[in-house]
């Protein structure tokens, strides 16, 4: 009930109802061409930072800020640049407190490209902004100006928000990071301080959904070369980058914590524990105002470092005592302020929420009710967002038992996902993925077993999965999985990677297989189909595919429909071997019999020979330099094209082991040297048969 | 004076002449070489036009090259009966039956050989009795595995009683040979199996047992059974062995006897576990009662939870349930082997027992997989239930602690707040050895000391009537006829040691001949070997090495690459590119060593193992790799050299050649310097471009191909290069491994490879055991050699250190009758001319100077110098090269001549700077130790 937007809402409420302080002006340039172009005298908990970045003829504005102080940041903006100058605005994300000043800017006349992600142009357009769109998605990511200078932008979805974009200038080496790294500061500066982190870590803990989420992206900002790191709120970072970076990296936060349970005593019992608690808001707020709550309480704190030093109360008394002094003494706003802290601190050490809690949410609940028409005003704005985002949840469907997203959902995302790249004649990608023995697990082990593998897959193909892939559960033992923005090879290649990983993992019951049909948006384009028809036609074909592989023997990555593509090349063979006299005259065995015949002499070159040439049988001897034969049946069978080539090792080493390994590699035929001619040709002549 | 100036000129012009001679002789032998080649292609096309036309070509040139032909269809192809009929009559017609029979009675055991090998191949009544008598009259073993290799070929039945007879008493390396020979005799063998059920003899009880295993016959199974009551442990887990795998059945029968003897016990638990039911379990769990079967019985359970996955539901019920200490350690030992099945099941309603298992895992020390999981992991909430369970297990567990700190990564540690711990590279201190240091000091001053003494003598009548100026003159003289005898005699020994050579090198080409593959690849005619890499350092080029050793024919090897606690990514870039993981593998502890961090494998490639370790130095790494290895023999290599696929091979069969027991073979080291290598595989040979490498090439073409086989010949081969050298694990575990500070002699040496070679032999010597130590002079191992002087200048410094630590560790095998050849001819030749000779090289090049700038140099003392250094020297260098030219082909013609330029100037200069660092090394080894110093590598070149 304290989470999510409502919850955001009545914070801002009730920061912006805090008693502003004056700070003194100071120089906004913090790099060449690079302005700060806030409003210093309205601050607040929550302080917003538009920038400006000057370059030659062109001025770009980033996240201009909201409608209560637009008319101080247009000042400082038109003072530093004409207002025609300015060719684009950049949004990060389409939260109001960045984006509501954007049509007051327009009525005073900017004309300029608004740059910012799709899913942030769809919602940002009830703001009334008609500026035309930049969308950095479908432009590289990047965004480049007049003089060649290239602004990139990285996308980091739901931080908070699905279309969150940062941007980076490669030449300042300052990164515009939106939300995160963004801080609660009551106290503000310019530049981050030594009380920055907790500041930045008590604002993600309540605004960012995971750590999952959050790490990724942080791992890859710990690849670049930044400099600077300018948020959207709080301070500016320009030193320890890396420190900051890892701190959110290794942040645990949202709704989905499971924190590792702690005893309380590790911490130093509820005192360490209020000692936390003091810690942070002596980060967030003047000190002086925190201690002032304590005085003449039977709370004592230590003259030299400000914490606890003495308390009549015990346990889980302190606990409470504290929050309800905080209440009395400062009210709702700092009992929200630390809202977030508390709650994940009461899982970690499994302890009760403050008393106080309950009663001040309700407190704060009922406040909204009774705003100020001009805080409605943004309220209901939110609440239409907020419906928004609901009729849409509404609609999401989830499969009980792998939590993933269902198939009716699945259609009805591609639907409004695809469209711009339908548009756009930009690939995309779809996979199903059917794993071969669900049914035979259902029957061996039972249905719970059989749910079980669902969640085992799901897992696995998880694991391989990248950051903008999505997957989705369809029908019995299916799955969906999508893939944006595409290029050639690229879904087989990831289609192989999860066949194989579900192949080799040791997570399932029994050794478990995957058939998986791909297909590619390219390939339907061609026919002049609405989009409607044209996914429609990649759903049908996709499962058909998988038809195809299953009769193909399972286990296999089908991309094309023809049945008969590998017939055509009937009655090739590839001999591998390093002993000149055996590829000699096995090779003019075989062509005398009619078969076309290529040599090799390496694993490598026969690796390549067989991609190149496509040959029905390999014969190959264990023995030959670069790859083993045993390595090299390995690495056909990583690929679903030559997985099923028939393939006859010959070798004079035939003991236990290597028949063991050829069993394992799917190798049905190993003659020993000396082999008996009549033999061979004769399982040749078989395979024929077969086919 | 010994020669006139004219008999000195004579000299000069005889070995000019000697010299164009022989390398005329071996252009001569590269042109017939490409004649053979030729030959080998027709071979081909006659094998080829068989099985066009069906008929096996007669018309050949000579029964020689008939025979070899028809061998060589028969070692790739089984050919039909009819071929084999038109054969043999061809064969009783010309007589060439006849011909080779006659070569069995040979005085010469290579002839003998090789005509146990061509008989083999022919069926008529006169090859087979030829065989026959050779077997009955052959007194050596060697040559008796060749004629029964042989009769198995003719399929010869009525051999078997003699085969069988000649197992009594014979030394076991034979009998390990031919009981798979008669094995292979199959049904032959079972019709003679009565008459021998009742026999006493271990050999031939050996033999049964062994037909058991692999012939499945009603008399052979009461046979086995009957042997399990048999007195003779090894005799009796062979027989139960057998049984378990054959006839598992009769072992779970009531009828199989109750006992208490730990081996059967752990036959009966492999069998009960191949029927896979919960009963079946609960009996095997049975047997917990007994300590030493614990293992056993987890591997037991652990197996057939795997065949049939049903039986983990009914193991994790006796997890939860069970009250058994015992019981409880090895269900949940059986369950971590699946542990990766469990760990995604752990946010299920099973959470509980779960992380109950995971806790039971980490407690009972197995953490690798979970490590391995938790690194990989990608689910938040997974990983929190894990380190959840595992946080409360870390206060009391430094072990756990350690492991964790170690292997898992920086993100999660930080989650259960601990620090990564980073192991620095432990730096050694080298003390200095006193008694060493005495040695060399007196055989400094004796040296030094030795001509003045022996001028006083000789000359003290002449200095009364000599002024003091031309007493020094009259010394420089002298000292100048000394460095003439001395080049002399040291060439001279060269000289010898080349003959030897070329007589061992075209006696073991011959042999090789003779050995074909489908000889050597016959069970137990090889033995089984661990190729045993240490690696420091060696990020640039590990990856093509180890594949080049993965790449090996050979019929039973294994690899193991030994990380010395590199301070590169060595491990990481072997770790991602062949997907090791880590391994809690059980081994023996048979040598100390710095301790082992790691063991890592990747499941499909079985023969791979990949150990990590402290830094402890070479030595100490292949004592690591040792204690890990599985196999008979091992093989030390060096991380940075590239084997030819059938190298180990070459050198393995040269056991083959001898009757004694080997200790130790070595093969030839070449540089690869400008060679092209692709994935571990040598693609092009090439000289060095690079003129201080390709100084060396000519250098090791010396040294090897033509110096260590003719010290092998006369059993006096004491250096094999740590790059290449193949051992007998059981001798080497006996003198406790290589020279470590870990090890019983609390020293190290930086000549690590030639002391094991000394001490193995002054061990076998000491406890008078025939032995031989081969080198192959086919088996070739490609190294970086430095190419900058200053590294080159440290890499023979510590060669000679290492040298002169090993003389003064064994002195007392210098000149000792007692050790034999040994101590009679190599120690001897090691310590005149390779330890005090430098010494009176560098002082008599000294007094030529000195000479020369005096004046006191004529042309007769210079002329003699330069037959009895250059002269002398050149004839080496080119006799050298044309042997290792002899039977291979390394390089063309043009190469060829760029060596020989090269064996001319090579002369002049640069060994008189190798014979003046040898003189720093002896130096510094009085100071204080120095250790390996660096040696840049830079990589193979890619193609």
């Amino acid at each position: 009930m304290f989470r999510g937007l409502p919850y955001a809402v009545i914070f801002i409420l009730v920061i912006n109802s805090l008693p502003r302080y004056n700070f003194r002006t100071m120089n906004t340039e913090f790099y060449d061409n690079i302005f700060w172009v806030g409003d210093t005298e309205q601050v607040n908990a929550l302080h917003c930072n538009p920038y400006l970045l000057r370059d030659g003829d062109e001025a770009v504005l980033f996240d201009p800020g909201s409608s209560l102080d637009f008319e101080k940041v247009f000042q400082n903006v038109t003072d530093l640049t004409p207002l025609e100058k300015i060719k684009h605005v950049i949004l990060s994300h389409q939260d109001p407190d960045l984006c509501s000043a954007v049509p007051l800017f327009e009525q005073k006349g900017l004309k300029a490209r608004i740059a910012c992600h799709w899913r942030t142009s769809v919602i940002i357009q009830y703001y009334g902004i008609t500026s035309p769109f930049y969308l950095v998605d479908q432009n590289n990511y990047r965004l480049e100006l007049e003089s060649g200078r290239t602004l990139q932008f990285i996308h980091a979805p739901y931080l908070h928000f699905p279309g969150a974009v940062l941007t980076y200038d490669p030449v300042s080496r300052i990164l515009f990071s939106g939300d995160l790294f963004g801080g609660f500061t009551l106290n503000w500066g310019l530049f981050a301080d030594d009380g920055y982190e907790e500041a930045m870590q008590a604002f993600h803990e309540s605004y960012m959904p995971s750590n999952d989420i959050l790490r990724p992206v942080m791992e890859y900002l710990l690849s670049m070369d930044i400099g600077t790191i300018a948020p959207q709120h709080g301070s500016i970072i320009n030193r320890d980058i890396r420190k900051y970076i890892k701190s959110l990296r290794d942040l645990e936060c949202g709704t989905f914590l499971s924190p590792i349970k702690k005893a309380i005593t590790s911490i130093g019992g509820y005192a360490g524990l209020c000692n936390k608690i003091l810690k942070r808001y002596y980060s967030l707020f003047d000190p002086e105002d925190v201690r002032d709550v304590f005085t003449d309480t039977d709370i004592v704190l230590d003259d030299e470092s400000s914490l606890i030093k003495d308390f009549s109360a015990t346990g889980r008394e302190l606990w409470n005592r504290l929050f309800e002094l905080v209440y009395t003494k400062k009210g709702t706003s700092w009992i929200t302020v630390i809202a977030s802290t508390v709650e994940k601190l009461s899982k970690e050490y499994d302890i009760g929420l403050p008393r106080i809690f309950e009663s001040v949410i309700y407190d704060i609940e009922k406040a909204v009710e009774t705003l100020s028409d001009e805080n409605r005003h943004l309220k209901d704005l939110n609440e239409r967002l907020e419906r928004n985002l609901q009729n849409t949840r509404e609609k999401l469907i989830k499969c009980p038992v792998t939590g993933l997203y269902n198939g009716t959902f699945f259609r009805q995302y591609l639907e409004t996902e695809t469209i711009n790249s339908f548009n756009n004649n930009e690939d995309f990608a779809v996979l199903i993925i059917d794993l071969d023995n669900f049914s035979r697990i259902n029957f061996n082990y039972g249905n719970k077993t059989g749910d079980e593998t669902l969640v085992t897959a799901t897992y696995i193909i998880r694991q391989t999965m990248a950051e903008t892939h999505l997957l989705f559960k369809l029908e019995g033992s299916r799955f969906a999985y999508y893939i944006p923005e595409t290029t050639g090879k690229d879904p087989v290649e990831t289609a192989e990677k999860i066949r194989l990983a579900i192949e080799g993992s040791d997570s399932f019951i029994e050794r478990t297989t995957a058939t998986i049909g791909a297909v590619s948006a390219s390939e339907i384009y061609a026919e002049n189909l609405s989009h409607a028809e044209c996914l429609r036609k990649i759903i049908d074909i996709c499962g058909l595919r998988v038809s195809i592989g299953k009769n193909r023997g399972m286990n296999i990555v089908c991309h094309s429909s023809s049945l008969d593509a590998s017939r055509e090349d009937a009655g090739k063979i590839l001999l591998v071997d390093t002993d000149e006299m055996n590829l000699d005259v096995l090779g003019t065995v075989l062509k005398q019999a009619g078969y076309a015949v290529f040599t090799c002499r390496d694993g490598l070159n026969a690796l390549d020979v067989i991609e190149r040439q496509n040959p029905d049988i390999v014969i190959c001897e264990l023995m030959i330099p670069k790859i083993d034969g045993l390595s090299l049946r390995k690495q056909m069978l990583k690929s679903s094209e030559m997985k099923n080539k028939h393939f006859v090792l010959l070798s004079y080493q035939k003991d236990d082991l290597s028949v063991d390994r050829a069993f394992e590699n799917d190798i049905r035929y190993f003659l020993q040297k000396p082999f008996m001619m009549s033999e061979l040709l004769g399982i040749i002549r078989s395979f024929s048969h077969a086919d | 004076m010994l020669i006139d100036f004219k008999t000195a000129l004579i000299i000069l012009y005889v070995l000019a002449g000697l010299d164009v001679v022989i390398i005329i002789a071996s252009l001569l032998n590269k042109y017939r070489y490409n004649k053979r080649k030729k030959n080998r292609q027709t071979m081909a096309g006659l094998v080829r036009r068989y099985f066009e036309d069906g008929v096996f070509p007669h018309h050949l040139r000579s029964n020689k090259s008939f025979m070899e032909t028809y061998i060589r269809l028969r070692e790739a192809y089984a050919v039909d009966d009819k071929t084999r009929g038109l054969v043999n009559d061809y064969i009783l017609n010309r007589g060439i039956d006849k011909s080779y029979g006659k070569m069995i009675n040979s005085p010469f055991k290579s002839r003998r050989m090789r005509a146990a090998v061509y008989l083999g191949h022919m069926e008529t009544d006169i090859a087979v009795k030829a065989l026959q008598d050779l077997f009955k009259r052959e007194n050596k073993y060697i040559v008796k595995v060749y004629a029964a290799n042989a009769m198995l070929l003719q399929s010869n039945a009525a051999a078997i009683p003699a085969l069988v007879e000649s197992l009594i008493g014979a030394p076991s390396w034979y009998i390990d040979k031919v009981r798979p020979i008669l094995i292979d005799f199959g049904k032959s063998l079972h019709d003679h199996v009565p008459s021998l059920l009742d026999r006493d003899e271990t050999e031939i009880r050996e033999l049964l047992i062994g037909f058991g295993r692999v012939y499945i016959a009603r008399d052979l199974k009461t046979y086995l059974l009957r042997q399990i009551d048999s007195e003779n442990p090894e005799l009796r887990d062979l027989a139960l062995k057998a049984l378990s795998e054959n006839y598992p059945d009769e072992i779970r029968s009531d009828d199989f006897p109750v006992t208490d003897n730990v081996e059967i016990l752990k036959t009966v638990i492999k069998a009960l576990s191949n029927n896979r039911t919960p009963e079946s379990v609960n009996t095997i769990m049975g047997y917990l009662q007994v300590q030493e079967l614990e293992e056993h019985v987890v591997y037991a359970l652990s197996t057939m939870a795997r065949q049939e996955p049903k039986l983990l539901k009914y193991l994790v019920t006796m997890f939860r349930e069970t009250t058994d200490r015992s019981v409880h350690n090895a269900v949940t030992k059986v369950l971590s082997n699946r542990i990766e099945y469990f760990l995604l099941r752990i946010l299920s309603e099973e959470k509980e027992t779960i992380k109950k298992l995971v806790g039971e895992i980490l407690r009972l020390g197995g953490t690798s997989e979970i490590i391995g999981f938790l690194n990989k992991n990608r689910n938040p909430e997974i990983e929190n239930e894990i380190l959840d369970t595992a946080s409360h297990l870390l206060d009391g567990d430094e072990t756990l602690r350690a492991e964790f700190s170690t292997y898992l990564n920086e993100r999660i540690l930080k989650k259960l707040s601990l620090e990564k711990s980073r192991t620095a590279p432990v730096k050694r201190e080298e003390k200095k050895e006193k008694d060493k240091i005495r040695f060399l000091t007196i055989i400094l001053i004796l040296v030094l000391a030795a001509f003045p003494a022996v001028f006083l003598l000789r000359r003290h009548d002449l200095f009364s009537a000599l002024s003091p100026l031309e007493s020094v003159k009259l010394f420089v003289v002298d000292f100048n006829y000394l460095l003439v005898y001395y080049s002399a005699a040291v060439n001279f020994i060269y000289i010898i040691i080349l003959l030897l050579s070329l007589m061992g090198s075209s006696l073991q080409a011959r042999l090789w001949k003779l050995k074909k593959f489908s000889f050597l690849f016959r069970r137990n005619i090889l033995p089984s070997i661990s190729v045993i890499a240490p690696a420091y350092c060696e990020e640039a080029t590990i990856i093509e090495s180890t594949n080049s050793l993965l790449n090996l024919k050979y019929p039973d090897y294994e690899l193991i690459v030994v990380n010395d606690g590199s301070s590169d990514d060595t491990l990481n870039t072997l770790i991602s590119y062949y997907a090791l993981e880590k391994y809690d593998l059980l081994y023996d502890r048979f040598l100390e060593t710095k301790p082992i961090r790691g063991i890592y494998i990747n499941k499909n490639i079985p023969k791979f193992v990949v150990v990590d370790k402290e830094n402890g130095g070479k030595a100490d790494s292949l004592n690591a790799g040792i204690n890990i290895s599985r196999k008979d023999y091992f093989c030390g290599i060096d991380a940075d050299s590239l084997l030819e696929p059938e190298a180990l091979l070459k050198a393995a069969s040269t056991m083959l050649n001898t009757e004694n027991e080997t200790v130790a073979v070595g093969g030839n080291i070449f540089p690869i310097n400008g060679c092209t290598v692709e994935r571990g595989s040598l693609e092009k040979i090439a000289l060095p471009r690079n003129f201080v490498a390709l100084a060396q090439a000519m250098e090791y073409i010396r040294a090897f191909l033509a110096g260590r086989i003719g010290w092998a010949l006369i059993h006096s081969l004491l250096i094999i290069s740590g790059a290449f050298g193949i051992f007998s694990k059981k001798r080497i575990y006996e003198i406790g491994g290589y020279l470590t500070r870990s090890e019983r002699y609390h020293r190290d040496t930086v000549g690590e490879d030639m002391e094991l070679v000394v001490r193995v032999s002054r061990h076998m010597r000491e406890k008078k055991l025939k032995h031989t130590i081969h080198y192959a002079f086919n088996a070739n191992c490609w190294t970086e050699v430095p190419e900058r002087m200053r590294i080159l200048h440290r890499q023979r410094d510590r060669w000679h250190r290492g040298l002169l630590e090993i003389l003064s560790f064994h002195r007392k095998m210098i000149f000792n009758p007692s050790f034999g050849s040994t101590g009679l001819v190599a120690m001897p030749y090691f310590f005149i001319f390779e330890m005090v000779g430098p010494l009176i090289e560098v002082q008599g090049y000294l007094m030529v100077l000195a000479a020369a700038l005096t004046g006191l140099l004529n042309p007769y003392i210079a002329l003699l110098l330069f037959i009895s250094t250059v002269m002398l020297g050149i004839l080496i260098s080119i006799t050298s090269l044309c042997i290792a030219e002899k039977d291979e082909h390394y390089f063309s013609v043009k190469e060829f001549f760029i060596l020989l330029g090269l064996a001319i100037i090579e002369n002049v200069g640069f060994r008189q700077l190798v014979s003046y660092w040898r003189v720093a090394g002896y130096f510094n080894s009085l100071k204080k130790p120095k250790g390996w110093g660096e040696m840049v590598r830079k990589g193979f070149t890619q193609k």
